[in-house]
Order: C-alpha cells, then structure tokens, then sequence
C-alpha cells in the first residue's frame, strides 16, 4: 500500500500502525519510530517496514491522532534552534490535554505505557497527579474507578493506623 | 502483603476494563509525584491500594503540611518504617516555613543514604554531615553554600539564593558536573572578578546573578549551551569556552517609560542633557558592548529583551544571529547595542502612543515568529549596522 501511494506523497517512508480496534493508520517513519514498541518490531528486520502492519494492542484509533500530534511537536521541539521557549511547549500541553476526561487520560496513559515512549508517559503521569493532587478520598476513587471494598469499621481502623496523613485534612 | 497478584488480562477485558489495569509501576510512580503524606492517604481506597504508596520512589516531606513538628515527626517516622525497602530516587525536603530539628534531619538522611538516594531537593539551611561522605548524589537543588566538589558524582547542581565566596573557584572540583544553575545567587564583599570554572560543564543558566559590579569570568571547555537572565547585561568573559554553541540572553532592563524625556533629549555624544534616565540607558548600551565582546566566540546568539509593563511578560526578540566564518567579532557588541538600542525606543515609542500597553504586547508575535523574521533581515541589517553609528 505505501508503493501505490508514492506517486503523491514525497520519499518520506511510512509504517502502518493497526489500533486496536482495526483502523489502520499511516504514519511517516521517524514519528513511528518515537515509539520504543514500534521500533523493536523493526529491529534485525528493517526491509520488513514497507509491507508489515504493526498491531497496537493498547491503544484505540481515538486516540490514535492525539498521540502522533504529540510525537510530532514535540520531535519537532527537540530538533529546534534555539530551543523552543517554555512556555510555547507549556501552552502545546495544555491545549492537547484540555477537554480530556479522566477516562481518557487513563486510556492514554496506557497507550503510553503500551507503546514504550517515556516523554508522553511522564507528561500524562504528571498531568494525573496533579489532576488528583489534595483531592478527597472519594473524587480520587471516581478517578481511578475505585470501588471501596472496605467496611466502614475497616476503613476506620486504616485511617487510624495511618492517622498522621490525615491530619489536617477536611474530609468531605 | 497480601496484595493480590495481578494477571495480565486478555486483550479484550484491557479494552473493556482498562479502569482496574493501570499498571502498578505507573500507579506508584503516580504516587512518587505527588507530597508523601497525600500517597500515604491514598491507603484508604481500597484493599488494592491499601500499600500501593509503600512502593514510592521519592519521598516528599513538607513541613507546612503538618500542625507541629512532632506530628511531622511521627509521620515520618511510619512512612520510612512502612516503606517496601526499594531503592529511592529522590528526597524533597520542603520546610520554608519553619526549622526542623537534627532528629529528623539525621532520621530522614540516614534512610536516604542506605537506600541510595540520587536526588535531592531541599531548602534546608543546614544540610547534616553524614551527607558530605555520601558518594552517590547526582543531582542537588539547595540554598547552602559548601563545597559541591565533596560529590563526587554529581551532574546538576542548582543553587538558589546561595552568597557565594569569591575567594574559592567553587565549581572547579566538580569533575562530572554537566547542568549549572545559579537563581538569585550573589557573591560575597566586592570582588572584582568571580570565576566560574567546570571541566565538563554542559549547560549553565545564571539568573538574577546580584552583583551588578565585577565580571564573570567563566572557564568551561566543553560548555555548549548558556542562558542568562538578567536585568542589565553584567560583563562576562567567556573566552576559554571554546565549545560555545547557543548563548540565549533574556534582559529585563529596569527603566522608566513612563515619560519620553530618555529618547528626545539624550544624545549619544553630548551627555549636558543626561539626567538619570539617560544615564541608565547609557550604562545599558555600554554594557551591552562590553557584554557581547566577552562572547563573541559563541556560534549562535540570541537576545531578547522584555520591556512590557510588569503584568504581561511578552518578550521582544531583538536579535538572533548565525556567526559565520567571515562575521567581524569585534563588532558583535556594539552591532548589538545599536540593535537594542533601536528596539528599545522603537518599543518605548509604541507604548507611549498606545498608553494601554497591553494592546501593543498582544500584537507581538511570538517569539520563533520573530526569529524567522529576524533570520530574514538579520544579514543585510547587520552589514547596514557595521558602519558607525554617529554621525
């Protein structure tokens, strides 16, 4: 499928990427290559790029785009000079974090973990802590999709037996 | 631990329920990012999570979280006595507010030590001795002034506020460091020349440096990479950085603009007229000379001054530069200086017609726009520049 397509598009080469709910994507070379999951697919095997389709288990084609965009910018970032000021990457971040439920941030934290790039997945870690930070015991349970599986009595006597972290504390 | 073990599920079920397969690895490294006393919290949960935070890899400890020091005490005293005995990473001790006594300093730093601790990040005033033997610390974020050179493996040091002694070359012992930053630092008495000199530095960044009298003499021969943040441009010589690529200069120059008196009655030539505005924008052009000659070996140069009003902080690129083989060093500065000098009235012009100077800031494009444009302009502007600027 890349041969019929390089009458268009210039030399750059490209991979195609099968999310996990089978939409396939076409991503230019060095983007795939950001992904470390990618990359050991290839390796001892480089002729294989053109035909090989590599399967993403973890990561759905919805967030499929968002995540190469990442890759994109921030390889883009990189290669800059001078380098890009803080606040140009700070306001990239937020943009491509905003509007993003909880759910998904957990869904791309696992495609993160899944495809083995540590840039993304340490931005979207930091990005759940500080979503969860001083929250109430109760909103990090709905963030995390916790059930409380404790009677009252023994929460109770865990709270008690790490009482010095919940000094201060209003709960709610 | 009565954890229970995690199996790795079929695709299908990760697609379906993907809320309970967070890894534990990204769930403790969630943890480690946050104050400890909150990961300790997150015990309440559920069974799962119940010792999740025993596997943090940085510990957090924040006095000002705590009534008094005996709890805080009492708190870190469970977490090292409940923590799985893992390797840690990093150490944050955050006491701004009030002291903390030798006992828990001793307690937290002998626990850090034997789990071999690479980080730290404190502005604790006083740092205990078991630390100096210690031979493992990579990176160091403090407020102390001591002798680094005592880590021997240490790669990035950050200093903050630290007054430092312009007697001693305080960084030359440091054989491995890489990244320098000093914030806000200033030197003792004064001397005329500080010296910063590091075998392998990488990377310095230098902000607010105090002393506005002297010069910086740096030595680092495998430097790359030097960004500065200044109010005024301080005099530095940098000759002995022979591997300089990238010099970044962000200037802040403290000036009034609020009335045109700088820009119409000064003349380079006839200083009758100075008062002290003029004055200061005099010093700023000389110092701006005297600071590009003492850089003038580097490859690429960067200066941008900020000259807003205090509430918004857009930044004015005014000069980006390629040196090229055949570029005149020695006219670097008072090319620059011109440069500067003309964007400096230009800009004070436009706040001055636009009082509601946040109208003009916003126009600004940003600041890699500007560097394209400057790219653009910046050669045939340079060689309009050469010839001399009083007529």
């Amino acid at each position: 499928m890349a041969s019929s397509s390089s009458s268009s598009s210039t030399q750059v080469k490209k991979i195609t990427l099968k999310a996990a709910d089978g939409k396939h994507f076409e991503v230019e070379e060095p983007v795939a290559m950001e992904m470390e999951t990618v990359k050991s697919f290839f390796v001892g095997n480089e002729d294989a790029m053109k035909d090989m389709v590599v399967p993403l288990l973890n990561v759905s084609s919805e967030h499929m785009p968002a995540i190469l965009d990442f890759y994109r910018n921030h390889s883009e970032f990189r290669k800059r000079t001078p380098p890009p000021p803080a606040e140009e990457v700070k306001a990239f971040n937020e943009a491509f974090l905003e509007n993003k439920s909880d759910e998904q941030l957990m869904e791309m934290i696992m495609a993160a973990n899944f495809l083995n790039t540590k840039e993304l997945l340490n931005f979207l870690t930091e990005a759940a802590a500080n979503r969860i930070k001083n929250k109430s015991v109760e909103y990090v349970r709905a963030f995390f999709g916790i059930e409380n599986d404790f009677t009252p009595e023994e929460e109770a006597r865990i709270r008690a037996e790490n009482e010095w972290a919940f000094d201060g504390l209003d709960e709610d | 631990m009565e954890r229970p073990c995690k199996k790795v599920k079929i695709i299908d079920e990760i697609q379906s329920d993907w809320l309970s397969n967070l890894p534990d690895h990204i769930i403790h490294h969630i943890l480690s990012l946050m104050d400890t006393k909150f990961a300790v919290g997150t015990c309440v949960l559920s069974k799962n999570w119940r010792y999740y935070w025993t596997n943090i890899h940085t510990l957090s400890f924040c006095r000002s979280s705590f009534v008094d020091s005996q709890v805080f005490y009492d708190f870190i005293t469970h977490v090292l006595h409940h923590r799985n005995h893992l390797k840690l990473l990093k150490l944050e001790i955050d006491c701004s507010k009030s002291a903390i006594s030798d006992k828990i300093t001793s307690l937290v730093f002998e626990y850090a030590i034997s789990h071999g601790f690479e980080e730290l990040d404190t502005n604790m005033i006083y740092l205990p001795k078991t630390l100096f033997r210690y031979k493992s610390l990579k990176t160091l974020k403090t407020v102390c002034y001591f002798k680094y050179s005592c880590f021997a493996t240490l790669t990035t040091l950050e200093l903050y506020y630290v007054m430092l002694d312009p007697k001693k070359d305080t960084f030359a012992g440091c054989l491995n460091l890489q990244n320098l930053q000093l914030i806000q630092c200033d030197v003792e008495g004064v001397s005329g020349v500080y010296n910063i000199s590091a075998p392998r530095l990488l990377t310095l960044q230098i902000s607010d440096f105090l002393p506005s009298r002297g010069r910086i003499v740096i030595k680092a021969p495998r430097l790359k990479f030097f960004t500065l943040n200044a109010i005024n441009p301080p005099r530095l010589s940098m000759d002995r950085c022979r591997s300089l690529e990238k010099v970044n200069v962000h200037l802040f120059p403290f000036m009034d603009y609020d009335d045109n008196t700088i820009f119409n009655k000064f003349s380079f030539n006839h200083m009758a007229y100075y008062d002290d505005k003029a004055m200061q924008y005099y010093v700023f052009r000389m110092r701006m000379i005297a600071m590009c000659r003492g850089i003038s070996r580097v490859k690429s140069l960067t200066l941008s001054l900020n000259l807003s009003h205090q509430e918004t902080w857009k930044e004015k690129l005014v000069f980006a530069f390629h040196m090229d083989e055949d570029f005149d060093r020695k006219k670097l500065g008072r090319a620059v200086a011109e440069i500067a000098s003309e964007e400096l009235s230009d800009l004070q012009k436009r706040l001055l017609e636009d009082s509601r100077s946040a109208v003009a800031e916003k126009e600004l494009p940003s600041i890699e726009e500007q560097i394209l444009e400057m790219k653009k302009i910046v050669p045939p502007l340079w060689k309009m520049k050469a010839k001399t600027p009083r007529s």
